[in-house]
């Protein structure tokens, strides 16, 4: 008997060793400490770091290596790393686990990974927009030399490329077929079209999965206050001081870093105590041209608005078009006045109404935003504070957060 | 005893201390041709806040400026520096922060406020039901002009009364009855005052053109008596100004005309109205378009159309439109005569009857103003002198003051 639990004992122990370096290879986390580092000295140490080896095969005497990269990041998974790296560089980094190397690609290559087909039934989202055409579209018959009527699904699939920035990637739009969504693309891709799709029909809206992490990538920023006024005002000063204790990981794209001298460039914002890291960070984007987001859970320096992002939050407009239906219908003058208003919600734009004011007011506070309707729901896409400013414009219109909102 | 008097001393001086530091901060500023940089460190200094430039830099500010006022509410000594040095400045003090950008533009960092204006829409469409002239028909060809709501109108006029070239844009998007504005407080403030403004029965003035008025009353009421020898007319203007105890403000062209041109002048027992008056014909005398006003309180000189009134009155004129309506009505002639007339005050235009009388009329006496009406409200703009004679011209139509 004895012996049985000895045995027993000893063969668990071997599957838990055997196992062992396979499981601290997985959990393997990394720290990416690169602000300004090289991109070949940063892909040296991440290979040490992984035990991997750096093989640049064709990048060997390529000048990009020399380029330099800024990332800060701590106990980050591997690809997490690669990707950031990657993006800074404006090169691809493939962890290849099996050979245990680290290879570089051109990123406009076609990604290893297969895409896969995916249908969305589309019908709620139809009858959503088929109702909300009835009761506030346009009336009248469609101008003469408008050869574009989508349908529902149509006009759906239109906007999931806008929101999801769909064109800019391989794989096409989409295909709408009856009330159907059609796509082929990479998983992740597909579940950011799920995402949107499930908020689209969702009562309230309710915001991307990306843009939570940017909120509490953001939080992070809040916490952080210190007094610093970089010599000269270098700029690279300042971006260390800004996130070198920040919990979050950052890295600034290689759209920013491809135009940065970081031993020359200055800037003329400084920290304050009373201030917090995230306030510097706002103003130095908005004195450098520079945006701010999260994507795939890093925080992000661009120079170009939300590309590959997913952050966006989709608004439920439906009770605030009723509300101004009934308005505009106070509005309404007698018949045969000059400067009078015979009209109605329908005929001053449904919810065009609400969108060009909320886009007029979110460029008066600063912001470029992205802004996509479908039938009743509004979709703002950009990072928190441009959300933040949103819902005030909203609610300064007479929104109201419903309680089935998904925040 | 003696413990109980120092504990009483050391509490009053407790509380004398809370007060000190209750009491707002308030700002000097004294540039007589320094560089624009110099009064916005000076407002950084005073009110603890520092700058943040948008689409500028420090570097943008080195034009000379004139611009000289004691103990200034912190958004007032914005304003004023906003004015001198030709580029935007919005304070915002409880970020601590003074945002420096270019006029006109956004500088960031504004809040959206939706404003309710159902009632004042409402007396629109009862102005429209009422005396809206008739419907014009468009001419062939000519497409229809989109028509506009009440709450869109009003939009207009806000926009159009609030202007200011040194200030932020106030863009407004309608939504219903509701107009929304991204603007700083204190272009909230000037949206607020002029919507409470148009909702009183008898309607009223605005804080800016009151406090015109107590510029000038304070510069007519103060004589003087000193001699300048080869001074710089700017610094002789502040003079003047600073005797009576009101700031004074040049604008950019005035400023770099001004500082570096030198002028002997006497005065004796004169009021300082009449002291800044003879200077001022100085600069005339060389051909200098000037224009003079208030900002903050403070005297103004601007050149090249630099400066406008930013002051306003609005003036309730239902009780005038029933007049002309009946008076209209008397002149009617029966049936179709040769030379009669069949019309009416909506046929006539409505508000556009007074609005375009007083507007021919003050331009008559050289002075440009702008007019707008909304429904049964008319809204003068322009500096005291020109609101007086706007009320005068409307006492001469049959207006009559709202009785306090």
């Amino acid at each position: 008997m004895n012996r049985c639990v000895m045995s027993g004992l000893l063969a668990l122990l071997l599957v838990v060793f055997a196992h062992a370096p396979a499981g601290a290879e997985a959990s393997k986390k990394v720290n990416c400490v690169y602000p300004g580092e090289a991109l070949s000295s940063a892909l040296t140490d991440l290979a040490t770091q992984l035990g991997y080896e750096f093989n640049p095969a064709d990048y060997e005497d390529s000048l990009d290596l020399d380029e330099s990269i800024w990332v800060l990041a701590k106990d980050v998974e591997p690809e997490m790393a690669a990707r950031m790296i990657g993006a800074s560089g404006g090169i691809r980094v493939n962890l290849d686990a099996h050979n245990r190397r680290i290879t570089l690609a051109d990123p406009e290559d076609e990604v290893i990974a297969a895409p896969r087909v995916r249908g969305f039934d589309a019908a709620p989202h139809c009858k959503q927009y088929l109702e909300y055409q009835n009761k506030y579209g346009r009336k009248g018959a469609a101008e003469p030399n408008q050869l574009y009527q989508p349908t529902a699904t149509e006009e759906l699939r239109d906007a999931v490329g806008e929101i999801l920035r769909l064109e800019e990637t391989e794989g096409g739009a989409g295909s709408a077929i009856g009330k159907r969504l059609v796509y082929t693309r990479s998983s992740i891709e597909l579940d950011q079209i799920a995402e949107l799709l499930r908020l689209l029909d969702a009562v309230g809206g309710g915001e991307s999965n990306a843009l939570s992490v940017d909120r509490k990538n953001r939080e992070t920023l809040r916490k952080l206050h210190s007094t610093f006024q970089p010599a000269d005002g270098l700029l690279s000063a300042l971006l260390y001081q800004l996130f070198k204790d920040c919990t979050a990981p950052v890295y600034v794209d290689s759209s920013i870093m491809s135009g940065l001298d970081l031993q020359y460039d200055s800037t003329e914002i400084t920290l304050h105590e009373d201030e917090s890291h995230y306030d510097a960070l706002q103003a130095l984007a908005r004195e450098q041209y520079w945006t701010v987001d999260s994507v795939g859970g890093a925080l992000r320096l661009n120079q170009q608005d939300y590309e590959g992002g997913a952050s966006y939050r989709v608004f439920d407009a439906g009770q605030l078009l009723a509300d101004l239906d009934k308005q505009y219908a106070e509005l309404k003058t007698e018949d045969d006045v000059q400067d009078g208003f015979h009209g109605d919600l329908r005929s001053q734009g449904g919810i065009e109404v609400i969108s060009d004011a909320l886009e007029l007011q979110l460029e008066a506070a600063g912001h470029s935003p992205l802004i996509r309707t479908f039938g009743s729901r509004l979709v703002v896409v950009g990072g928190v504070d441009v959300m933040d400013s949103a819902v005030e414009v909203l609610l300064a219109m007479g929104w109201k957060e419903s309680e089935g909102e998904q925040k | 005893m003696k413990k109980l008097a120092a504990i009483c001393a050391v509490l009053a001086l407790v509380a004398v201390m809370a007060q000190a530091q209750d009491e707002p901060k308030t700002v000097s500023l004294a540039v007589y041709g320094q560089n624009g940089s110099t009064a916005v460190s000076e407002i950084e200094k005073s009110l603890g806040v520092h700058a943040k430039y948008v689409d500028v830099d420090s570097g943008d500010l080195d034009m000379p400026c004139v611009v000289a006022a004691k103990d200034l509410p912190g958004e007032d000594a914005a304003s004023l520096a906003s004015f001198a040095t030709g580029f935007n400045l919005q304070l915002e003090g409880d970020r601590g922060v003074l945002r420096v950008g270019l006029p006109g533009e956004s500088v960031g960092g504004g809040s959206v406020k939706g404003y309710d204006v159902s009632v004042l829409a409402g007396m629109y469409v009862e102005y429209v039901n009422n005396w809206g002239a008739p419907k014009r028909a468009p001419a062939k060809g000519e497409e229809p002009e989109p028509e506009l709501t009440a709450a869109e109108h009003l939009a207009n006029l806000i926009e159009d009364a609030l202007y200011d070239l040194w200030d932020e844009e106030y863009a407004a998007s309608v939504v219903g009855d509701r107009v929304l504005f991204t603007l700083h407080a204190a272009g909230h403030r000037r949206v607020r005052e002029l919507l409470d403004i148009l909702l009183k029965e008898k309607g009223g003035e605005s804080t800016a053109l009151q406090r015109e008025r107590s510029m000038m009353e304070k510069l007519k009421s103060t004589k003087l008596t000193t001699e300048y020898e080869a001074t710089p007319i700017s610094s002789v203007l502040a003079g003047i100004c600073m005797q009576a105890g009101v700031g004074l403000v040049l604008g950019p062209n005035a400023a770099a005309e001004c500082v570096d041109y030198h002028v002997k002048l006497s005065f004796e027992d004169t009021t300082c109205w009449d002291a800044l008056q003879k200077t001022l014909d100085v600069l005339r005398e060389e051909d200098m378009e000037i224009q003079t006003g208030a900002r903050a309180g403070a005297f103004a000189l601007g050149l090249d159309g630099e400066l406008s009134g930013n002051g306003y009155r609005v003036f309730p004129i239902a009780d005038l439109l029933k007049k002309l309506n009946a008076s209209y009505e008397r002149q009617r002639t029966k049936g179709d005569k040769e030379d009669g007339y069949s019309g009416g005050l909506r046929e006539e235009g409505g508000n556009r009857v007074v609005v375009d009388a007083l507007y021919d009329l003050l331009e008559a006496t050289g002075r440009s103003a702008d007019c707008f009406v909304y429904g049964d409200r008319l809204l003068v703009r322009g500096s005291a002198d020109t609101i007086d004679a706007a009320m005068e011209i409307l006492e001469q139509m049959g207006w009559e003051k709202p009785k306090d």
